[in-house]
């Protein structure tokens, strides 16, 4: 089965039940309707779904409006988004998100 | 053979004898010996650091391990700007402090230790007790030619960002939280600025070591890491770490090695259209260390009377009159440290979070049940800041409930302060 890697880091992991490492079916990025109508999943339905069957706590750190919250860097294969198109990025079987958090302490 | 042979020949067995060195004294030739037999350093990159000048900003856990290695390393010149004083909880990361330190200036002390480490040094460290603010980080940032960003908070990240643009200095940051540390090199060449990647500080909400913690080490392999890149900066080694991230796990071993995006062209600061030309509070915000942001819409502080000072709380204690019970609102962590006996642990996440608020309505309903005739609820933290948000919040998930909530005034600190010398703070 496609699956795609989502990782948490630098305490957006608390956001999510402290579980750091998640392993989701591709089909299911999109939700039900979404493996009939072979429609090309991105970040955004990403987010959603995040959103909507894996986020425990205070959305609104995680998330503003359908974007990512500022301060969080999203990463894809190891690049940040912006190099790989944004939240209309394509996702592929086997990639890997990363969604880390800036740090400001010291 | 000719007469004018010989004498070429004795003169080059002259030449033969004579000695030479590279421009470095005997002294730190014997000092910098290990690094100056690495090829890719050498000569030139010693010369090179002699020559440089450093500015630090941060004497703490980061600041520590990045100053002691510049100085060793050779730095020419070593600023460091820390307007705190070093304090017990500083000593588990900020390794060059001892026990006798506390209460002393963080800059002073570690301009002490890194003259003590390095006396050869072309000028002297210099310590700069001083708050970096608008006024004086442009003019401190052109003074010098590789910044490190050692600070622990958002406004002195964005402050030292922008002055670094606005002078053309590149930027080493590294920062370090919990477990987790990152590492990057800002304004170098193409590499961004911290504007490309969030342009608006005012609306990050950041986490500090003070409130959440940070293990010992992190800073101190950050702040190492640090002096490395500003060292390549120095020598004019390629700087592996401008326009990469680097973000450290500690807790599962990770190191997460991220390829940033370009320099953006609609940055605030660096773009083609700017509109940041200066250093200024309304690019910046308040420059003030927020531990977190009040949730609640309007003003989240409470009136006198609703708030309960720790001499009255002890009273209330001895009495009894009242039936009261407390609700600590600190991480399960911490109350694990400290605390009033007895008390009903809600922490401020929870509080804050709408999903969990059925929850805590029901442990706060038990507990009130507990305690017949309780008209009464005091909300504790540690310092007496989230305890007035959260009655704020307590209240409207009891709005149905006849009870008086209060929050303790200065919480626990204020409880050292006023009530009880020897109750631990941290």
């Amino acid at each position: 089965m496609a699956v795609i890697h989502v990782e948490f880091a630098g305490g957006v992991e608390l956001l999510f039940d402290n579980v750091k490492k998640l392993t989701i079916p591709l089909e299911c990025v999109g939700g039900d309707t979404a493996s009939k109508e072979n429609k090309i999943l991105t970040i955004k339905d990403l987010l959603q779904r995040l959103r909507q069957s894996y986020l425990k706590q205070r959305p609104e750190l995680f998330l503003q409006g359908d974007s990512i919250k500022p301060g969080i860097l999203v990463v894809i294969n190891d690049c940040d988004w912006e190099l790989m198109g944004g939240p209309d990025y394509a996702l592929a079987p086997g990639d890997t998100v990363v969604f880390i958090s800036t740090l400001h302490g010291g | 053979m000719s007469e004018i042979s010989q004498i070429t020949l004795l003169k080059n067995a002259e030449l033969h004898h004579e000695t030479y060195k590279a421009e470095l004294s005997a002294e730190e030739i014997g000092r910098y010996a290990r690094q100056l037999v690495l090829p890719n350093f050498g000569v030139k990159g010693q010369l090179a650091m002699r020559n440089a000048k450093f500015l630090v900003v941060g004497a703490g856990g980061l600041g520590c391990s990045a100053c002691i290695h510049l100085s060793g390393s050779g730095a020419g010149k070593l600023t460091i700007v820390d307007h705190d004083r070093i304090e017990a909880s500083n000593l588990h990361r900020q390794i060059m402090y001892t026990t006798a330190d506390i209460g002393r200036f963080k800059a002073e002390v570690l301009v002490e230790r890194c003259k003590n480490s390095n006396p050869l040094t072309l000028y002297p460290p210099e310590a700069l007790c001083v708050a970096l603010t608008t006024d004086n980080c442009l003019e401190l940032v052109r003074a010098h030619d590789v910044i490190l960003d050692c600070t622990d908070n958002v406004y002195a990240r964005y402050l030292l960002n922008d002055a670094c643009v606005l002078a053309s200095r590149p930027l080493v940051s590294a920062s370090a939280l919990k477990f987790d540390g990152q590492l990057t090199v800002y304004n170098f060449r193409d590499s961004v600025c911290r504007r490309c990647l969030f342009p608006d500080p005012k609306i990050l909400q950041a986490q500090s070591c003070d409130d959440n913690g940070v293990m010992g080490p992190v800073p101190g392999i950050m702040g190492a890491l640090q002096a490395m890149e500003a060292i390549k900066v120095a020598a004019g080694l390629e700087v592996t770490f401008a326009g990469i991230k680097l973000h450290y796990d500690a807790l599962t071993g990770s190191f997460y090695r991220i390829k940033l995006r370009p320099r953006n062209p609609l940055c605030p600061l660096c773009g083609a259209a700017s509109v940041i030309r200066t250093l200024s509070d309304d690019h910046l915000g308040t420059n003030t260390c927020f531990s977190r942001q009040p949730e609640v819409p309007g003003n989240f502080l409470l009136d006198q009377d609703s708030r309960i000072s720790s001499s009255d709380l002890a009273t209330a204690f001895k009495s009894e009159t009242v039936p009261n019970f407390l609700v600590d609102v600190r991480t399960p962590a911490e109350v694990q440290i400290c605390g009033f006996r007895n008390s009903l642990n809600l922490p401020m996440d929870s509080l804050l979070d709408e999903n969990a608020r059925q929850t805590v309505r029901q442990k706060l309903y038990q507990k009130l049940q507990e305690i017949p005739g309780c008209s009464s609820v005091t909300v504790v933290c540690r310092r007496g800041n989230d305890s007035q948000m959260a009655v704020h919040l307590l209240r409207k998930i009891l709005a149905d409930v006849p009870v008086i909530l209060k929050d303790l005034e200065g919480g626990l600190y204020g409880w050292k302060r006023d009530v009880d010398p020897n109750f631990p703070i941290y």
